[in-house]
């Protein structure tokens, strides 16, 4: 019998238990108990699923539970009710086929804001990507994929509260947030609107999932960009320091263990999702929601199984200043000829992930859910790269098809440190069976091969303007200086520089060798 | 068509009575006793309300209603699940007949309250008020009465006083309902069971026993007003109106608690890892596991999620079992004083979920399943344990030859029938 | 080890060696950096002292009738009395302080 990493998870994790009138949680008031007994003050629930079971024990592994199959990924709970807040994404649309093809009933909420935003700055997806409704059709006929699409903004709680009736997920993905820096750096109107639509749009949906759902697990998309990078080279712990974590003062000592790490987010837009951070945390403790709060890492690439099926069901590729995100916007830097531009010294280091794995580490939280009232926060990185790194492995790559690539360095438009250590501990993820698969070579050349096609190289060709930054922290809005052009072979790294270090236990017990099944 | 009253009192021995009678705590039942016939009556194999109340209110035997006890093993686990009637495979009297008018109060093991043809309260166990109440609009009248489905277990750990003054208590908002229902309700079948009595006999039957003992008035008080419902009853029904007076089980002076499955472990049946909880961490030795009161059940390949009882081995379990619980004794006394196999006393559709044996205690052998700790024996603040010996009375002119709790409904008349 | 309501009595009460209870909940971080620790300490302590976890939310009676308001909150039985109770989280040489000063006064008390 194959063991998977969540076979000894019970039904205190499974968000089928109905535990509000049941569980009697910290005089929270949802207790009864003044009318009911149950032998020896046991606590009892219910299953959503499986009502005939009546009251039962909270005992059921999911091993021994017939709604959580085996799959590749883990066991899955039988056609799993998720919500995709921001489906029209690139990361919700992404998921939505995955978690689809996968069997999942997929219900989906987008106001195209994202749309709407990349048009504001003249820009567009370079990859084509039709209407919501053309989306839906071409994901049921090429994937047989029912998607449950309303067109709804998160910040409207009337209408999601009714969608949240209707369609009683069991795991909500909120990627329902403006996903840029410089976007809310522009000016006032934009960082008072990236703020509100990400704060507000999330604490709303706090009380809702309180009200409707509270057994759903939400997961909720942060940012590596809200611990900043500290000069100290602290490791960035997964939210909260271990037990051993002192605080040494005055000759005296206390434990840190559990404590929030710091926080330094890097712009007003890391800031929303740090006072997201806040808002879900304080929420899990208040109701005993349950979340997962993810430092996804920098993402890239272009690639999933599903993506790939026909051009149809491609999501959304951004390569303008604001919503292209930096191996994305390198790669169409290359095809167009436009030197890869490194800020400052290029000398930044960050966590990095391509698309496939990111949305494997989400099916990975969607089948480990967490238990009442636990706030988990899960560093999603693959790897740790140096800017200049990545510049420099995009033209390698970008050499095998042809292109003559350059790295240029200009001026810093951002305030951030461009000399430091990084080490990032990212442990959760592995624990429920993660291991990244898709190496950034890899994923690069598939963003080239896809990319370079006549039809897309066409609309680059359109957008061509809105690579090159612009947007400055200062409040500027000027092209930033061009402070050198280098061949790829001149960018080295130096001696006794700065190198990320990445804790990612990856010998695991739990894990499901799913190449061998493969093969 | 004659109207029928049913006045259930859980846990109420047949002799109890006899001696509450003699010595004129009861006069009321001694008026109503006067007419009629009032018997020892046989409870269920366990003898515990679940099952008893089950047979009652369906005419049949465990093999054919399914229940066995309070609790199951949910298929495919080891984990327990509490009764719920809808596990009930064979028809409540209630669901019989749609064209009779019912109010059914308090009968045990009737939760979630079913949409029937009048009035139903659940009794214990009922884990959601909102759900033991059917039409849900007499949540109201319970909540403006203060209603309670069962005592509140967790005061005897304070206060034994507050205890028994929470057992008054209930049993007077008890009656305030059932005088409410009686007057505001159309009805044909009325039933009304006390269910304080059992927990009255649970936790002072010692008091009954002894009469320096600081609760023993408080134990006659408490059968006085029940005296004095059954006396308001019967001055309220007329006299072509059926009575039947009943209970589900006895009760007796406990002396030790049997913990059934620290026997099993300590004979090398079982084998529990401790860090799951309850039975849910069993292991792959396991060749047998208890479940309350004295149900024990071989560990089947196919039937457990670490079942390791190949079929062919069963009977050898079996026979190793029987041994070992003939030889358990307590300071020389025989602890067990007959073993049933499931087919020697169920019969039925829902055999398969029986257990395989079943154990009956001599007097005084408290058996429990406890799937906690390493100790056989051992003592906590219950003083009363059940027995079979319950009781009936009809006020009908009838012969009775030692009937059981499934002739209820033949008793009263009734034709019954499977669920479809 | 799991402690239970269930099995309270007979495994923390009436154990024969003193018994080190972590009391927590999911909700509770702290509890969670903690949890590693209990169980390194608890197979190291084997057979001197047992030591485990209870949750809170599914074992109520328990930590009510301990009044129990912060987690984690530690407490060391002897014979089924409180020797020590501490709360809020604790690095593992902290944790380990406290079970040697225990055991070695348990020693002590032989000894005498």
């Amino acid at each position: 019998m194959n063991t998977y990493h969540n076979d000894r998870l019970t039904c205190w994790n499974c968000p089928s238990a109905i535990l509000r009138g049941n569980v009697d949680f910290r005089a929270c008031g949802q207790s009864m108990r003044r009318f009911t007994s149950m032998e020896g003050g046991d606590v009892v629930i219910e299953c959503e699923r499986r009502p005939e079971l009546g009251h039962f024990e909270p005992t059921i592994n999911f091993s021994e539970c017939p709604q959580w199959k085996p799959t590749k990924y883990g066991r899955l709970l039988d056609n799993m009710r998720v919500l995709i807040l921001g489906i029209d994404g690139y990361l919700g649309w992404t998921l939505a086929l995955k978690l689809g093809a996968l069997g999942f009933e997929v219900s989906g909420v987008d106001n195209f804001l994202r749309r709407r935003m990349v048009r504001e700055k003249g820009s567009m997806s370079v990859v084509p990507i039709a209407s919501m409704e053309e989306r839906i059709k071409a994901a049921k006929k090429y994937l047989d994929i029912d998607i449950n699409f309303r067109k709804i903004d998160v910040l409207n709680r009337d209408k999601l509260a009714d969608f949240l009736k209707e369609v009683k997920p069991e795991v909500i993905v909120h990627y329902a947030e403006v996903p840029s820096a410089p976007y809310s750096m522009v000016d006032a109107d934009h960082a008072i609107f990236v703020q509100k639509n990400n704060v507000l749009g999330t604490l709303g949906l706090l009380f809702l999932m309180r009200d409707i759902v509270p057994e759903a697990t939400l997961i909720k998309l942060g940012t590596m960009g809200e611990y900043g990078a500290p000069l100290t080279g602290r490791p960035l712990f997964e939210g909260f320091f271990p037990a051993d974590a002192v605080l040494l003062w005055n000759g005296r000592e206390w434990s840190l263990g559990g404590e929030m790490t710091p926080r330094d987010p890097v712009s007003f837009y890391h800031v929303s999702k740090v006072q997201d951070t806040f808002n879900v945390y304080e929420a899990c403790k208040y109701w005993w929601l349950r979340s997962y709060d993810v430092m996804q890492g920098v993402i890239y690439g272009v690639h999933t199984d599903e993506l790939a099926t026909d051009d149809k069901l491609r999501t959304r590729f951004d390569v303008d200043e604001w919503f292209g995100t930096v191996v994305n916007r390198f790669v169409a830097q290359a095809i167009l000829g436009i030197p890869l531009t490194l800020y400052g010294e290029g000398e930044q280091i960050r966590g990095f992930i391509a698309l496939e794995d990111a949305m494997e580490c989400m099916v990975r939280l969607i089948s480990s859910p967490p238990e009442p009232g636990q706030y988990t926060v899960v560093n999603q990185v693959s790897g740790l790269y140096k800017l200049k790194t990545i510049a420099k492995t995009v033209a390698e790559v970008g050499a095998e098809f042809g292109f003559d690539v350059k790295i240029q360095r200009i001026e810093n438009p951002r305030v951030e440190s461009e000399v430091h250590p990084l080490e990032v501990v990212a442990e959760n993820l592995p624990e429920r069976g993660f291991r990244p698969r898709v190496s950034l070579e890899r994923e690069i050349r598939r963003m080239f091969d896809l990319l370079s096609r006549k039809h897309i190289v066409r609309r680059l060709e359109k957008v061509k303007d809105t690579i090159i930054p612009r947007t400055w922290w200062s409040g500027d809005k000027r092209d930033p200086k061009v402070l050198g052009v280098y061949s790829p072979d001149e960018v080295r790294e130096e001696e006794g520089g700065f190198r990320g270090i990445l804790h990612m236990p990856l010998d695991s017990v739990f894990v499901y060798r799913w190449e061998d099944e493969e093969k | 068509m004659n109207k029928a009253v049913i006045v259930g009192l859980d846990g109420v021995p047949y002799g109890l009575l006899k001696e509450l009678i003699e010595e004129d705590i009861m006069p009321n039942l001694k008026d109503v006793l006067s007419e009629g016939v009032f018997t020892r009556m046989q409870s269920s194999i366990p003898c515990v309300s679940s099952v008893s109340w089950s047979s009652i209110i369906t005419g049949r035997n465990p093999g054919e209603h399914g229940v066995y006890g309070f609790t199951d093993i949910i298929p495919g686990t080891y984990s327990v699940s509490y009764h719920s009637i809808k596990k009930l495979r064979a028809k409540p009297f209630w669901i019989m007949d749609h064209g009779k008018r019912y109010v059914i109060l308090n009968v045990p093991s009737t939760f979630p309250a079913q949409e029937i043809n009048g009035v139903m309260v659940t009794g214990f166990v009922s884990p959601d008020i909102k759900r033991s109440v059917y039409p849900p609009e007499y949540l109201g009248i319970l909540e403006e009465i203060d209603y309670r489905i069962d005592v509140d277990i967790s005061l005897i750990d304070k206060s034994r006083h507050a205890f028994m003054d929470d057992l008054f208590q209930s049993l007077a908002n008890r009656v305030r309902l059932y005088r409410y229902l009686w007057e505001k309700v159309k009805w044909d079948i009325f039933m009304l069971v006390v269910t304080g009595t059992d927990r009255l006999g649970h936790y002072f039957w010692d008091a009954y026993e002894h009469r320096g003992n600081p609760f023993h008035n408080a134990f006659l008080q408490f059968f006085k007003a029940v005296d004095h419902l059954i006396g308001e009853i019967y001055g309220k029904i007329n006299t072509d109106t059926q009575l039947i007076v009943l209970s589900d089980h006895g009760m007796e002076l406990k002396h030790i608690n049997v913990y059934l499955n620290a026997f099993l472990k300590r004979e090398g049946f079982l084998y529990i890892d401790g860090d799951r909880r309850g039975l849910s961490g069993i292991t792959k030795k396991t060749q047998a596991f208890a479940l309350d009161p004295n149900r024990i059940y071989i560990n089947i390949e196919g039937r457990y999620p670490r079942g390791s009882v190949k079929q062919s081995e069963r009977e050898r379990v079996v026979e190793d079992l029987i041994t070992a619980f003939r030889d358990l004794a307590y300071n020389g006394n025989k602890v067990i004083r007959e073993i049933y196999r499931r087919e020697e006393v169920y019969h039925g559709n829902y055999l398969d979920h029986a257990p395989d044996l079943l154990l009956i205690p001599n007097s005084g052998f408290n058996l429990m399943a406890r799937p906690e700790g390493e100790k056989v024996f051992g003592v906590d603040n219950l003083t009363g344990m059940h027995n079979p010996e319950a009781f009936i009375y009809t006020n009908q002119d009838i012969e009775l030859d030692n009937p059981s709790v499934e002739d209820v409904l033949k008793i009263m008349g009734w034709k019954y029938e499977y669920v479809s | 080890m799991i402690f239970t309501d269930k099995n309270f009595q007979e495994e923390v009460l009436k154990s024969p060696i003193p018994v080190l209870v972590e009391f927590w909940a999911s909700w509770c971080p702290p509890c969670k950096m903690v949890e590693p620790i209990i169980d390194r300490l608890e197979k190291e302590y084997m057979g001197r002292m047992k030591i485990g976890k209870m949750n809170v939310d599914i074992n109520p009676v328990t930590a009510k009738r301990y009044n129990v308001k912060g987690l984690p909150t530690f407490i060391i039985f002897i014979n089924g009395k409180i020797v020590y109770r501490g709360v809020a989280a604790k690095t593992e040489n902290e944790l380990r302080r406290v079970i040697e000063e225990i055991l070695a006064s348990q020693d002590e008390e032989v000894r005498v």
